[in-house]
């Protein structure tokens, strides 16, 4: 008994403290972006390191710089960030990444080798937000500051995570993409961002225009290839069919014809697609509801009026309708490749008829019916009955 | 001739008949001898081994008949003399009645403990003052008793021991020429400490009164409680040396007589020298020397023993420590508190939640600081985890060390404020904190989330005192856990933890009964308190009541188990 005891004691003495990682050997790596070497075709990887000095509140010095950009290449993902610590003198810790940014040229390559290492990996999280750096590098991604925050990369996630504000940009977690681009009957998306020359107030000493980051659109995928972008409007109708237009906003134009618009914020949207197989012939139909409140109006309409009300709802489900039809014609004509989830649709109601038509989907899908149906309603408007008048009229 | 040659013959035949016998005599009683020795070998073996199986309460003997009573009292005053030899302290009063016989009379008290006010008053006045003009036809004794003494208790006893035990006791024995009983009248006094509110269980809300040192006194305490002819109280005196007072205290038809024949059983076989404080019968008479945790409770208010002995447990009162003991004892008891039942319920269940997030807190954070920051960084939220590792930013000790070190630092700080006096400990305390949480902080030797980690850890330590011994040891075993295995780690150690609480027995009663095993009827006082109308039944298991079948057999069968290894 005691000799047993004692071999136990010694066993976990032993051990050692296996896998124990002091935090100040860390390096906490806040995003980091993937582009192609073009010399070589190495992949290169740029890897934002948070350095936590800057939130200790005394003695900061002054141009410390809130974090450290390390630029390294590899034949693989993963030599590559093992080459950080040939040059870095933490060990990069991937746990806490907020954003993943990938170039264009990578994008179009194939994304796929990628992606397998980061849901291999135990330390890049499923929720970690993907995005594709469009017309410019991840490296300028990553330098091009602003906003309020320390880190890069908080500000970058906290812009994503803003998306809902106007539902004219997708956000799209690592694991939305692995399920998107493994899944059958879809293709992924991801997130777009761009640097923009952002016209700001006059700098004396700064003749160049600032650059911004701006995060809109779409990057359209055909399995796990960049195949294009949509623009804001089709990222709106992708939106409302991806049941993530809740808190964006609309501009209804009303009355018809005339350059006033009546804004609604959305409260609650939800969407369905029901595939239908009529002898043979597919067919969609796309349902959805929403709900909104009335935000602004530059109209002189009389809201208050319960006809002029169901008139505006009549527009705006048009509108709706506009949005997601322009979608399912950027995604059957522009861009040949079901983004949508009709093939997934399709194969959660009919799996046999799936089986059979599932090698042939990239043809049928672009020739593919469908019908829209929006039923939208308008519930509150805000704290003024009618639109404000001047004065006596 | 012939006959007398026939007559020498036959004296000679017989003289070797007689030799013979006699040595075969002899032989029996060499043999005989050998077979007492034997028998008396075997019976004190028995006595050793088995105890008697109707147990009367052991009572350590002084002398065991050595010495007895003699009717002359001269006798009796030697032996006396010579048994308390030199002491100072023992008083011998001699005197002489005025009845026929000029009868002599001596009465044997010790100074200190008894009242020297109500000896004089009581025993040597009367006997001054008597006047044999009463009938005489009962006996001198019985008159004195009847009579003459106006002290309200009088015992006649005429054991030696017991007489022995009456003076040491406090009382005074009155020896009379001419009888083997002796008068042993209560006169006991001298100096205690007054009933005064407890130190270590202050409440807001409740009785103030604490038990003294004095048994008597603190059974008065829970007899003004529960007044209640079913409240027994049965006495044992324990320790060879000390001859300690111990008493039990249950309700006859509440306290279930498994548990009380158990205890019994157990103080019966007590066999020490000496008896101080209830910690050391606590301790020997405790289901798992050897566990981190308390299988019996103690408790310095009436008011709590007199609520546990109306739930169906015993107490057990030691004279010379205001603890006292109550079996069996759960371990959710440790997080009960007497104000738990006399505030209401909103304010008692927060507290009551509080108290065991504070248990678990105190256990467990330190272990899961070192977790969070040595191996499972990415369950931190980023910004925490930023600050956490900008404060260890050159820090010279790893995390695990750090974490020692504060924590022997308030082990030591603790200590040395109980055991100085209030106003020193004060000092000390101040030093202390300063040194750690200023000095260290700001030389960049201890980093400031360890100093707030260590505070916590400290405080709530002190919110379930009963624990409070065990919990430092499980504290450190954690952090050792967590130090080699991460999270991983504390899981499995307080795994380790749970199954050993899961499987201690207090008086055969499962440990954290009712949880494990799972009692529906008993959670109702546990995490939460229901209202005091919804408490009515008693805890099942060591009470007469409701007793279930099943319970009952497996009680018993742990108790014998016990019974067959110790």
């Amino acid at each position: 008994m005691k000799k047993c005891l004692l071999l136990i004691i010694i066993c976990s003495m032993l051990t050692g403290c296996w896998d124990r990682h002091e935090l100040n050997q860390l390096g906490i790596v806040g995003a980091f972006g993937l582009d192609l070497d073009p010399a070589t075709g190495n992949i290169k990887v740029f890897t934002e390191i948070l350095n936590p000095q800057i939130l200790k509140k005394e003695g900061t010095p002054p141009n410390s710089s809130p974090t450290q950009l390390e630029i390294t290449t590899g034949v693989t993902l993963f030599e590559a960030f093992r080459n950080i610590s040939k040059q870095f003198d933490r060990i990069a810790y991937f746990s806490h990444t907020r954003v993943i940014i990938i170039s264009e040229d990578l994008a179009k390559e194939g994304l796929l080798p990628y992606i397998d290492f980061f849901a291999r990996s135990d330390q890049i999280r499923p929720l970690v937000r993907i995005i594709i750096a469009k017309n410019t590098s991840p490296l300028q991604l990553l330098s091009t500051t602003s906003g309020m925050e320390n880190f890069q990369a908080y500000y970058l996630r906290s812009i994503i995570n803003h998306d809902t504000q106007n539902s004219q940009s997708i956000n799209v977690t690592l694991l939305d993409f692995i399920k998107t681009m493994s899944g059958e009957g879809i293709n992924p998306i991801a997130g777009v961002m761009q640097i923009i020359e952002q016209p700001s107030p006059p700098d004396k000493n700064d003749k160049t225009a600032p650059k911004a980051v701006i995060f809109s659109g779409t990057a359209v995928f055909h399995k796990d290839k960049l195949v294009g972008y949509m623009n804001e409007q089709e990222t709106i109708g992708l939106n409302w069919l991806r049941e993530k237009t809740t808190d964006g906003y609309i501009n209804i134009p009303f009355p018809p014809g005339e350059d006033t618009f009546i804004v609604a914020e959305i409260k609650q949207a939800s969407s369905r697609i029901k595939p239908q197989l009529e002898n043979g012939e597919i067919h969609f139909l796309i349902e959805i509801q929403t709900e909104g409140d009335i935000i602004e109006t530059s109209s002189s309409s009389n809201i208050s009026k319960l006809e002029i009300l169901r008139m505006v709802e009549t527009a705006l489900e048009n509108e709706i309708k506009k949005d997601v039809s322009s979608t399912i014609d950027a995604a059957q004509n522009q861009f040949h490749t079901d983004i949508l989830g009709f093939g997934r649709a399709l194969y959660r109601n009919y799996p046999k008829e799936w089986k059979t038509i599932k090698g042939d989907w990239e043809t049928i899908f672009p020739a593919v019916k469908y019908e829209i149906q929006v039923t939208a309603r308008l519930k509150r408007h805000g704290l003024v009955n009618k639109p404000l008048s001047l004065g006596n009229e | 001739m012939s006959q007398q040659k026939n007559s020498s013959t036959t004296q000679k035949d017989s003289c070797k008949q007689t030799k013979k016998e006699f040595s075969a005599f002899r032989q029996l009683i060499k043999e005989s001898t050998a077979i007492a020795a034997s028998i008396a070998q075997l019976t004190n073996d028995l006595q050793t081994t088995i105890p008697p199986k109707s147990t009367g309460n052991k009572k350590e003997p002084y002398f065991l008949n050595q010495y007895v009573i003699e009717k002359d009292i001269n006798t009796n005053y030697q032996n006396f003399k010579l048994i308390f030899d030199q002491s100072s302290d023992v008083i011998f009063r001699r005197l002489r009645i005025t009845d026929r016989n000029n009868t002599q009379i001596f009465i044997c008290f010790i100074k200190g403990i008894v009242d020297e006010q109500r000896i004089n008053n009581y025993i040597v006045r009367p006997l001054h003052h008597f006047t044999p003009d009463q009938p005489e036809s009962a006996d001198l004794i019985t008159q004195l008793q009847q009579h003459i003494f106006t002290a309200i208790e009088i015992n006649v006893q005429t054991d030696f021991d017991e007489v022995i035990n009456g003076i040491l006791e406090g009382n005074a024995a009155v020896f009379i020429d001419g009888f083997d009983q002796v008068l042993l009248i209560n006169a006991k006094g001298g100096k205690t400490r007054s009933v005064e509110e407890p130190h270590t269980e202050v409440t807001i809300r409740g009785s103030r009164d604490g038990f003294t040192e004095l048994n008597l006194v603190n059974i008065s305490l829970v007899r003004r409680r529960i007044k209640n002819t079913n409240l027994i109280i049965e006495p044992f005196i324990l320790g060879k040396e000390t001859h300690t007072n111990i008493a039990i205290a249950y309700i006859k038809g509440i306290a279930a007589p498994a548990i009380i024949d158990e205890l019994k059983y157990r103080l019966n076989k007590i066999n020490t020298d000496s008896i101080l404080e209830s910690g050391y019968i606590e301790q020997l008479i405790e289901d798992h020397p050897f566990s981190l945790f308390p299988t019996i409770g103690n408790s310095e208010k009436p008011d709590k023993v007199a609520a546990k002995i109306l739930e169906g447990r015993v107490a057990i009162f030691c004279s010379g420590t205001p603890f006292v003991l109550t079996v069996p004892f759960l371990f959710i008891e440790t997080l009960q508190t007497t104000e738990d039942y006399y505030s209401r319920i909103y304010i008692v269940n927060i507290y009551r939640m509080i108290r065991f997030f504070s248990l678990f807190t105190t256990m467990v954070l330190p272990a899961l600081y070192i977790a969070l920051e040595t191996f499972n960084q990415e369950m931190v939220p980023t910004v925490l985890l930023i600050k956490a590792a900008a404060a260890r930013e050159g820090i010279p000790f790893p995390t695990f060390i750090e974490t020692i070190i504060m924590g022997i630092l308030f082990e030591i700080i603790r200590e040395s404020g109980v055991r100085l006096p209030r106003q020193v400990g004060q000092a000390v305390s101040i030093v202390g904190a300063l040194v750690i949480g200023e000095a260290a902080v700001s030389a960049g030797i201890i980093s400031a989330p360890m100093v707030i980690i260590g505070a916590i850890t400290g405080i709530t330590s002190f919110v379930v005192p009963p624990l409070q011994e065990s919990i430092i040891i499980i504290r450190i075993f954690l952090i050792f856990c967590s130090a080699t295995f991460g999270l991983f780690g504390v899981i499995i150690g307080m795994m380790l933890i749970l199954t050993h609480i899961c499987s201690l027995r207090s008086f055969g009663i499962p440990y954290f009964e009712p949880i494990a095993p799972l009692i529906w009827t008993e959670l109702k006082d546990t995490i939460f308190r229901a209202p005091l109308w919804l408490l009515k039944s008693k805890p099942k298991l060591f009470t007469v009541n409701n007793l279930k079948q099943k319970w009952n057999t497996l009680i018993k069968r742990t108790l014998n188990r016990k019974r067959g290894t110790k």
